[in-house]
């Protein structure tokens, strides 16, 4: 059997600088606090053993799943390389292992190295075979058998009963077989076959109300065919056609009626691209009635007529303005007098308020006179009693005579004249305002006047005819519409017959439009009802089968993975059962399970396996378990498939990380007992940060062992171990 | 035996073989979630197939 002598290890997760320890004794104890290197130093022999395979999902350690910052770092943070030295001895001598990783350099940053005890070294690929050679134990069976990590017995502590079937799949080893069906699980293969046949379903909806939409349509156009005196045997394409070749010669003969020639228009090649047929046939019967003599002057005729109802119009409603204009100016005049005569009378207001003017002017300066003397007369205090110079009488105060006359007289009089003249101006601007609104009542009737002459100049230009005051341009045009609506009607009785001839065709073309939809529901109709021929159809209805095919691969292969895991579990149970049934019933001393029996079946739920666990009656004991029991049960279950790997297991030493978690003091002691048992065979190495643990150790086991202490952990430096002797 | 080899032991048809062979080789590069990858990227192409035919089909109605 393999035992490890010594590890060295350097730059590895806690482990800064190089450390070395040495395994030389039956059992090794590691202790010290938390985050001191213990578990790395048990770590560290695993990686150098597996490399990569433990690590990440299928390592089945839940703390080394994960990538960036939450990833499971082999290289210690303040190191740029990790390295592993691990001396294990077997029969043939000492072999030296030596695995290392550089940060960040990826698969070229990692080695491997096997020195055999013969000298040979191997490297590489053939390092790691060489390796698995020598250990002949897989990654999982080091995990179930070997190496109890301290996240196996924690989980299965705390887990919910329904989720310990996991941990028990991790306990047991079988971490692959789960995650791989988790894997399945996850992925969208057994919905696809769903999805599909959902999608199909829908298509096939779709397909039955195309059937009906074509149908409903069909029938809509074989009414109307019928309508349009078919019989349910014409609608075909025979009839069709028949209406084709006779719809040639119709516009032949109507050609020939009008007295043109057709353009040629030649029958569809398949009843298909008669839409484009009736196309041309309608264009056709278009063209020949526009280019028909007599449609062609009963257009002329309907646009003169046109075009005279609009110059008569034209020319009426000219002539009423122009007369509304004449009678408005007439009453104005009657009103207020002629031009001549308004010219008058401003003329007359000049001259009268020119004379007012003059007299105001005349009287002014005698005015100003009288002030003057006034002036003097007081000045030269002239004597009490004179004769007024203005009216010749004996005045006996002459200057207040005088002031008297000029404010009574001459004021008065002023006044008076300013009074006529503000008259005068007022009937002056009337006058002239009078004069205005006739010359613009004249200009309005000028303009009236010229439009009226070029209404008429129109008509003359129109008619071709001279026209003179002494004509009336309306009982003209009148005449004129008149001759051409017999014209009109002479022509629309012409017309009759050909009319009669072109809506004959036309009606054909609906009969042949209405056929062609017909024939192309019918088809339309047959496509959708051959649909399952199509090799579209048949390419899905073969993905379908692949599918299926697929899906059912995939649940068979997931059957027997499922069967491989459980008859996995099984075999192990089986070959541990008693054995992990002693152990339980050792470390827990509970009188109350004298036997422990383990059961696995599948669980359908999860597609996993699901354990059992029963007392000798029957009764399921998980529940009722304390945490000292759920430990004590998962270390039994290790130690019980440790157990029965047999004296013949290639590896002679166990690892056993934090066992004692949630055991109390007498199960501790229980534990002790079975690692001193247990070391006649195995070496044992045991890392603790249980303080009780490790004095129940250092007093109990009877075997010579090596205690090694961890602590002062600092990042740069990793921990300080003192060895104890 | 290793799981790889106690799976592919029960296997009896081929194909059943070349599937184990994808999703082991899968998971052994990228876990659970690769599985789930790998599987998906095969029926991926499988829809876009199945609707594009539909699509056509659609056209024919």
């Amino acid at each position: 059997m393999l035992k490890i002598k010594k590890v060295e290890i350097e730059g590895f997760r806690g482990f800064t600088q190089k450390t070395s320890i040495e395994f030389e004794n039956p059992v090794t104890l590691l202790h010290g606090g938390n985050h001191q290197g213990k578990s790395s130093v048990l770590n560290a022999i695993e990686w150098c053993l597996y490399g990569d395979e433990c690590i990440g999902e299928k390592s089945g350690i839940r703390e080394r799943v994960g990538t960036g910052e939450m990833a499971w770092r082999v290289v210690n943070d303040n190191s740029e390389k990790a390295k592993v030295n691990l001396k294990i001895e077997g029969e043939q001598g000492i072999f030296t292992i030596t695995r290392a990783e550089a940060k960040g350099k990826g698969k070229k940053g990692k080695s491997i190295k096997i020195s055999l005890p013969n000298g040979t070294e191997k490297e590489g690929d053939e390092g790691d075979q060489e390796i698995a050679k020598l250990l002949r134990v897989s990654f999982k069976d080091f995990a179930t058998t070997v190496y109890q990590h301290q996240e196996t017995i924690h989980d299965f502590v705390i887990q919910k009963p329904s989720e310990q079937s996991a941990v028990m799949d991790r306990l047991l080893g079988l971490s692959d077989y789960r995650n791989i069906l988790d894997g399945i699980k996850k992925s969208d293969v057994l919905k696809l076959q769903k999805e599909l046949t959902e999608e199909f379903n829908k298509f096939q909806t779709r397909v039955q109300e195309g059937i009906k939409i074509r149908q409903k349509d069909l029938d809509n156009k074989r009414d109307k065919a019928k309508e349009k005196g078919l019989s349910e045997e014409e609608l075909n394409e025979n009839k069709l056609l028949e209406l084709v070749e006779s719809t040639i010669k119709d516009i032949g003969n109507f050609a020939r009626l009008l007295g043109l020639t057709t353009t040629a228009i030649s029958p569809p090649s398949d009843w298909k691209n008669t839409e484009s047929f009736i196309t041309d046939i309608k264009n056709e019967c278009s063209r020949l009635w526009a280019e028909s003599p007599d449609v062609k002057e009963q257009s002329e005729k309907q646009r003169k007529r046109s075009e005279m109802v609009s110059f008569k119009s034209k020319y009426e409603t000219q002539y009423l303005n122009l007369k509304s204009k004449k009678k408005e100016l007439q009453d104005f005049e009657q009103e207020n007098g002629n031009k001549d005569e308004i010219d008058n009378k401003i003329r007359k207001a000049f001259e009268e308020i020119d004379a007012i003017n003059k007299e105001i002017k005349r009287i002014s300066p005698k005015a100003k006179l009288i002030e003057e003397g006034i002036s003097i007369l007081k000045l030269a205090a002239p004597s009490d009693a004179d004769i007024c110079p203005l009216c010749g009488e004996k005045v006996s105060n002459l200057l207040e005579h005088l002031r008297k006359e000029w404010e009574e007289k001459i004021t008065a009089q002023v006044q008076e004249l300013e009074k006529q003249q503000a008259e005068l101006d007022k009937k002056k601007t009337d006058f002239e305002r009078l004069k205005k609104e006739l010359v613009h009542l004249e200009k309005d009737a000028r303009r009236e006047k010229e439009e009226l002459k070029k209404a008429i100049n129109n008509i003359s230009e129109f008619l071709h005819k001279e026209l003179t005051d002494k004509d009336d341009p309306a009982a003209i045009l009148s005449i004129e519409i008149k001759n051409i609506d017999s014209r009109l009607k002479e022509i629309a009785d012409a017309i009759k017959n050909k009319q009669v001839t072109i809506d004959a065709i036309l009606e054909k073309t609906d009969i042949m439009n209405l056929l062609y939809d017909i024939l192309l529901f019918k088809n339309k109709l047959e496509e959708i009802n051959q649909i399952q021929k199509t090799n579209e159809y048949q390419k899905q209805e073969k993905i379908r089968t692949d599918v299926s095919n697929l899906v059912r691969d995939v649940e068979e292969l997931s059957k027997i993975i499922k069967s491989c895991m459980l008859k996995e579990a099984e075999e192990k149970i089986d070959s541990a059962r008693s054995a992990i049934g002693r152990y339980f019933r050792r470390i827990t001393n509970n009188p109350a399970f004298q036997t422990l029996n383990i059961k696995v079946d599948e669980d359908k739920k999860t597609g996993g396996n699901f354990y059992i666990f029963e007392d000798q009656d029957g009764k399921r004991p998980i529940p009722v378990l304390s945490q000292g029991d759920l430990n004590s049960l998962a270390l039994s279950i290790f130690l019980g498939l440790t157990e029965s790997s047999g004296d013949s297991h290639p590896l002679g030493f166990i690892l056993m990380d934090d066992s004692s978690q949630s055991l109390d003091s007498q199960q501790k002691a229980r534990l002790v007992e079975i690692f001193n048992e247990l070391s006649d065979i195995k070496n044992i190495t045991v890392s603790t940060m249980d303080a009780e643990m490790q004095q129940l150790l250092k007093d109990n086991i009877t075997k010579v062992k090596t205690i090694y202490k961890l602590s002062d952990w600092a990042p740069d430096s990793g921990p300080r171990i003192s060895k104890e002797i | 035996m290793t799981y790889k080899e106690k799976v592919q032991k029960e296997i009896k048809e081929e194909k059943l073989r070349n599937l184990w062979q994808e999703i082991c080789e899968s998971y052994e590069q990228g876990g659970v979630e690769q599985i789930k990858s790998t599987l998906n990227s095969r029926i991926d192409k499988i829809k876009k197939d199945y609707e594009q035919l539909l699509e056509n089909l659609e056209k024919t109605l």
